[in-house]
């Protein structure tokens, strides 16, 4: 399992690059969260909602509710275009974390 | 989540709503209802931490009104100020009334801004931060006034030299970094670790500065130039002393922080 303060720190970028792909709801990002990393990156559910609502407030993310396909009630989040800045931003920084490790995991292999 | 305060209506519903979506995809995994039901909260996540985490967004939500609050306070104070010369359609009392109004928005949002900004904080530093900040939003308030007569009225400016002026805005810095000073200081602060010894010196700074704003408000200035100096100053020396509860909790917190660590 991946260390919670990891999990928490990577949980923004993560939103905002699901989000890029098009509009979601919180059931559904906590589901794919899950899926694209077999399980071992889990949030707490409940804990989703606040980093939401965050980015809202922070004008990165906009919302509206709609209706699922069986007719209920939803929240749907979608990219605003300073969370497509903060996206890049993220990718740049975690891409340099990446990369740094990764050169010097390499190094201890030669 | 009700019993654990998060009473909101948008984030209740959509908590309500995910539940549902999960509970739902545990019954179709082959569950009971009964123990889909209690995975499901499980998986919600502790109501208290919820709780805190939600406080936190209401807290970025009152800082903006803070701020504006602040903004609008300071144009009805500015405006009243640059109309005070000459403004003969603003009686004197009218030019008062506006200015304790801008006043008190200024501070309801200072209050807001200050009193919300940093939620996951103690409840004690944050009680004492406002303390604080109070007492800088009314010296500043205070010191505003006579300024602002020295800076726009003729008569009083003549009065008042380049040296008293000089005096004057420093005493209206202090005034500002007053609760910053505080922050920054409490590595040097010393750290008082029973609380109620801390809550009393915190109580005596403020009751100090009280007293001194009370005695220079009693004792008549020989001179205008030498009253708005006591008087920049007096109030400085009180935003400093209301500060003083803030800068001890603070050092508490910090020391309480390494140990926990």
């Amino acid at each position: 399992m991946i260390r919670k303060e990891l999990v928490a720190a990577s949980a923004e970028p993560l939103i905002l690059s699901l989000l890029a792909k098009g509009e979601s709801y919180g059931y559904a990002i906590i589901q794919e969260v899950k899926a694209r990393s077999d399980g071992k990156l889990q949030w707490t559910d409940g804990m989703l909602y606040p980093v939401l609502h965050r980015m809202e407030h922070r004008g990165l993310i906009k919302a509206r509710w709609g209706e699922s396909e069986t007719g209920r009630k939803r929240k749907y989040y979608s990219l605003k275009k300073d969370g497509k800045t903060a996206m890049a931003k993220h990718h740049e920084q975690w891409s340099l974390v990446h990369s740094v490790l990764a050169g010097l995991q390499k190094e201890q292999y030669v | 989540m009700l019993a654990a305060g998060i009473k909101t209506p948008v984030p209740l519903e959509e908590l309500e709503i995910h539940l549902r979506e999960e509970i739902g995809q545990q019954i179709k995994s082959g569950l009971s209802e009964h123990r889909a039901f209690e995975i499901s909260i499980q998986r919600m996540g502790q109501p208290e931490t919820l709780k805190t985490e939600f406080k936190k967004n209401e807290g970025i939500a009152m800082k903006t009104i803070g701020i504006l609050a602040i903004v609008a306070g300071a144009i009805i104070i500015l405006w009243i100020l640059a109309e005070h010369p000459g403004a003969a359609h603003v009686s004197r009392n009218e030019q008062m009334e506006w200015l304790f109004t801008g006043g008190a928005v200024v501070f309801f949002g200072l209050c807001n801004a200050f009193f919300y900004f940093e939620a996951g904080d103690s409840r004690n530093v944050r009680r004492w931060k406002i303390t604080g900040t109070a007492y800088s939003a009314f010296a500043i308030w205070l010191s505003a006034v006579p300024m602002m007569l020295f800076l726009t009225v003729p008569k009083f400016s003549a009065a008042v030299g380049v040296t008293e002026r000089i005096f004057v805005f420093a005493a209206l810095a202090v005034n500002l970094l007053s609760i910053l000073g505080w922050k920054k200081c409490r590595a040097i602060l010393p750290v008082v670790r029973n609380q109620r010894t801390r809550t009393m010196v915190g109580t005596a700074g403020c009751f100090l500065g009280l007293i001194f704003v009370a005695l220079c408000f009693f004792m008549t200035p020989l001179h205008f130039s030498i009253g708005i100096i006591l008087l920049t100053w007096t109030l400085a020396m009180a935003s400093v002393l209301g500060g003083v509860g803030y800068g001890l909790e603070n050092a508490a917190l910090k020391e309480n922080a390494v140990i926990d660590s």
